[in-house]
């Protein structure tokens, strides 16, 4: 049967997971699973997973939710050896806390994308706005202390923040201010996997940029 | 040269941390931050944590911020063939899992508690309750599966999540409907390990309980 990914092409969480899918040769299907039509909310899915998200990961029995803990579960599983997810405990560690950081990140992006997707207010995307700019200067930081995110070569850490800033990219949010992370994210592009998170950050980079148009479009009317 | 912790007690992740420390027998220096004198903002303080966060570890020139981060480190470093975190890939992997969803656990209790402490906004407070306890619903769901949290034994998922779940319970939430999630809690509050939480959560509980009781009174 294989790996199962449960989840979409447009959720970053899930690209992350197919990014490392990919990185490490790894064939596995996806299976479309829409939250937004209650599809994690069946007694099935929540078997699987309770905490009812996107991506769930099924092999061979095990049930998975949270995307960074399948992505180094495939690692540590299906290649051991790989610099992607670094063995030596201090340089798995820094791996580690980056992908903690790019938890935040996530939630920064959602609530921008929420703000207009389901709120469709333009003074709450305002509002969530800075949220996206203080971590982009962080990962403009990290960016200064090595030239990828974790260190000096590609790791799943990169992997996963990559699913989001392309994301950021494709909505067209300014990411102007930071020379560091439009460099490192040049470079992501040309890894040769990096297609398969492509379709699914410009889908969801031109429904936040339509919602974007919508909402303003609103605005302007009402006045 | 050892280890050194920058924390302060009644943080929920700091906990998390100490917890993993004294499980491991580890010795460690405790620098006391307090976050809203601006100890995590100085130049000196940024150049070793740019996200200006506690806990922040020190062993020798690792710094390291995120306390799930931490204490998977802990394990691989000082303790690699320790249960708390196991190194086959199905196990470890549900442990990772259980790990994220704590972080979730403690958003949602900043949500509750921020409020409160930097805005004196009760409302706001009060609105972000039910938040939380779905996530503690979520937790029963998972412990109707497995005897701890990420499995048949302890593991740094139990450790982290009692860290959060623990001041739930402090608060004086209401936890009436996860009796799992209560027996559990009684579980983990045997541990030995868990004497590292009692202060700091006894700290954030009265905190909270006088903190919205005031308010609360203040709004009437």
């Amino acid at each position: 049967m294989g790996v199962e990914i449960y989840g979409s092409e447009g959720s970053p969480a899930c690209r992350c997971v197919f990014l490392v899918a990919r990185a490490i040769g790894l064939d596995y299907t996806l299976k479309p699973t829409n939250p937004m039509a209650g599809e994690t909310r069946t007694e099935e899915f929540l078997r699987m997973n309770p905490a009812h998200t996107i991506p769930t990961m099924a092999d061979d029995g095990l049930f998975l939710g949270e995307s960074r803990a399948i992505a180094t579960y495939l690692i540590n599983k299906y290649a051991p050896e790989s610099e992607l997810y670094p063995r030596e405990p201090a340089a798995r560690a820094v791996v580690e806390q980056r992908l903690f950081y790019d938890v935040g990140l996530f939630a920064a992006l959602r609530s921008v994308l929420g703000a207009l997707l389901y709120f469709k207010s333009p003074e709450q995307f305002e509002a969530a706005l800075p949220q996206v700019d203080e971590c982009m200067e962080l990962l403009e930081t990290f960016l200064k202390r090595s030239p990828f995110v974790a260190g000096d070569h590609v790791t799943v850490a990169d992997l996963a923040i990559v699913a989001n800033v392309s994301t950021i990219e494709a909505a067209e949010l300014d990411l102007s201010r930071w020379t560091r992370v439009q460099r490192w994210l040049a470079k992501m592009k040309a890894l040769p996997y990096y297609s398969v998170n492509e379709a699914g950050a410009q889908y969801l980079g031109g429904v936040f940029k339509k919602a974007l148009f919508q909402a303003r479009k609103a605005k302007f009317s009402a006045s | 040269m050892g280890l050194t912790v920058f924390a302060f007690e009644a943080s929920p992740p700091c906990r998390g941390v100490f917890i993993t420390l004294k499980a491991l027998g580890l010795e460690y220096e405790l620098k006391q931050i307090d976050t809203k004198a601006g100890d995590t903002r100085t130049p000196e303080y940024l150049e070793k944590n740019p996200q200006h966060t506690v806990p922040l570890l020190e062993d020798g020139d690792l710094y390291l911020a995120e306390s799930r981060a931490i204490s998977t480190y802990l394990v691989n470093k000082y303790a690699p063939d320790s249960d708390l975190y196991p190194k086959d890939p199905e196990a470890r992997a549900l442990v990772d899992s259980r790990l994220f969803f704590d972080v979730g656990l403690n958003t949602a209790l900043l949500h509750i508690l921020k409020p409160l402490k930097y805005d004196g906004d009760i409302a706001r407070s009060d609105a972000a309750i039910p938040a939380l306890l779905d996530l503690i619903n979520i937790f029963e769901a998972m412990l109707a599966k497995s005897e701890y949290a990420a499995g048949d034994h302890v593991t740094l998922a139990d450790l982290a999540i009692v860290a959060n779940v623990s001041t739930a319970e402090a608060m004086g939430l209401d936890l009436s409907g996860v009796p799992k999630v209560r027996a559990w809690l009684d579980k983990i509050k045997q541990l030995p390990c868990y004497e590292a939480n009692v202060q700091g959560v006894t700290q954030l509980g009265v905190m909270y309980k006088e903190g919205s009781t005031a308010l609360r009174a203040k709004a009437q």
